[in-house]
């Protein structure tokens, strides 16, 4: 007959159940100094088989070791000179001490070198000394007439943006001329090819007026670049 | 649920003489030991999931009969220290064969799966009644612990906690919700009973 019973009474039976170990056969002798103990007891020589058959944990056999490294007398020595050569080394990493054969301390790391952008704005006079971004010499000390750096004669129109004969400033027939789109080879000062010959280092020219004054002729000299060359608001480093 | 007797375990004075024996080193008390307590600490560690229980309840004994001498308490304070030691070493034998089952894996991937990757699961088929191993299966293993010391080992809430190293507190919280555990999965279930429950 099958009967239904309720949760607890499961729950009881299967408690139950589980405790019910006392009924079991008792566990095997398996190991052979049990054996001895249950025949002679614990053995009293010191020498017992009780350890022999225990598996050692590691934390317990690292500890031995350890301590028999610390009892004997080559422990000791290699333990001493481990803190001895460790003391030492911290001295000389500290620089309290100078030990020859150790490294000397690690060498100030230098920052590496970065090139810096040169700025949009130019920061030198016209014609005046070496260009603050690297563009070439200046004309400074030669007189009209004498050979420039880019050996063309010194202009005695190009000391500034004074008017010339023609009422026209200086850098107005620039710009006039770069729309017609003529390169200006060798130009030592202009960044922009197409743009006529400046006066070396003439950078407010180059920088200020060209990109944003330059109708046409600018963006035609742009289109005459080859590829990957920088346009004109980027550095070009010429010698 | 009533009390069970266990006629095989000494009670307090018969203890005292016991322990008493062994100071003197006489056989018999030990061997009065080990079969008084070892039936229970093999259920406990097989159902723990130990791969060789004879063999993990030998080393406990012997590691209990070793250190004897220096054992000074009453009967529970004794099966208590049984116990902590049989989880300890279930522990040990645990971590050796995690690493030995790594080394096994490489060559063999399909040896674990066989398992079923839970040991302490798969142990508990041999328990004494497959239902009931069934039904342990299925509790979270702290639950499974508690109520494994609580019953098999009929330790106290006190000497599971101090066998566990959790709060008292924590230990009577978990022995209620594996219990309801238990509840709700013979309730979900439904599995009748052939014979009545003896309790």
């Amino acid at each position: 007959m099958r009967t239904e019973y309720s949760t607890e009474d499961r729950l009881a039976a299967l408690l139950h159940q589980l405790g019910q170990v006392d009924d079991l056969p008792g566990p095997r002798v398996v190991r052979p100094a049990l054996a001895a103990i249950f025949e002679r007891g614990i053995p009293t020589d010191g020498t017992g088989p009780l350890g022999a058959d225990l598996p050692i944990p590691r934390r317990r056999r690292m500890l031995t070791v350890l301590g028999t490294a610390l009892t004997t007398l080559t422990g000791k020595v290699v333990l001493g000179t481990a803190i001895a050569a460790a003391g030492v080394g911290a001295a000389h990493s500290s620089g309290v001490v100078d030990v020859p054969g150790l490294p000397d301390k690690a060498p100030a790391v230098e920052s590496p070198a970065v090139d810096t952008p040169a700025s949009d704005h130019a920061v030198d006079s016209p014609g005046g000394g070496d260009a603050a971004d690297g563009r070439g010499a200046g004309n400074d000390g030669l007189a009209p007439g004498d050979a420039g750096v880019d050996g063309d004669e010194v202009s005695d129109r190009a000391t500034s943006g004074e008017p010339q004969e023609d009422g026209r400033e200086f850098g107005t027939s620039i710009a006039e001329d770069a729309t017609s789109g003529t390169p200006a080879d060798g130009a030592v000062g202009g960044t922009d090819a197409g743009q006529p010959e400046t006066p070396a280092g003439n950078a407010d020219t180059a920088d200020e007026h060209a990109p944003d004054e330059l109708p046409a002729g600018g963006g035609t000299a742009d289109e005459h670049l080859p590829d990957g060359t920088p346009s004109t608001d980027a550095p070009v480093d010429r010698p | 649920m009533a009390r069970r007797d266990k006629p095989t375990t000494p009670d307090g004075e018969a203890f005292e003489t016991l322990l008493a024996a062994t100071h003197s080193n006489a056989p018999w008390a030990f061997e009065r030991l080990f079969t008084t307590y070892a039936p229970r600490v093999r259920a406990y560690v097989r159902a723990r999931g130990s791969a060789e229980p004879e063999e993990l309840t030998n080393d406990v004994f012997l590691a209990v009969f070793n250190s004897l001498r220096g054992f000074s308490g009453d009967e529970a304070a004794f099966r208590s220290w049984i116990f902590t030691i049989a989880r300890n070493r279930l522990i040990d034998e645990r971590r050796r064969l995690d690493r030995r089952v790594v080394t096994v894996s490489v060559g063999a991937a399909g040896a674990h799966d066989a398992v079923g990757g839970d040991v302490e699961a798969e142990a508990l088929v041999n328990i004494t009644s497959d239902w009931v191993a069934d039904q342990l299966a299925k509790l979270s293993p702290d639950q499974r612990d508690v109520l494994l010391l609580r019953i098999v080992a009929d330790c106290t809430i006190d000497q599971i906690a101090r066998i566990l190293g959790k709060r008292p507190g924590a230990v009577k919280a978990l022995q209620r919700r594996g219990l309801a555990a238990l509840r709700a999965i013979l309730n979900r279930e439904g599995v009748p009973l052939d014979q009545p429950a003896d309790v």
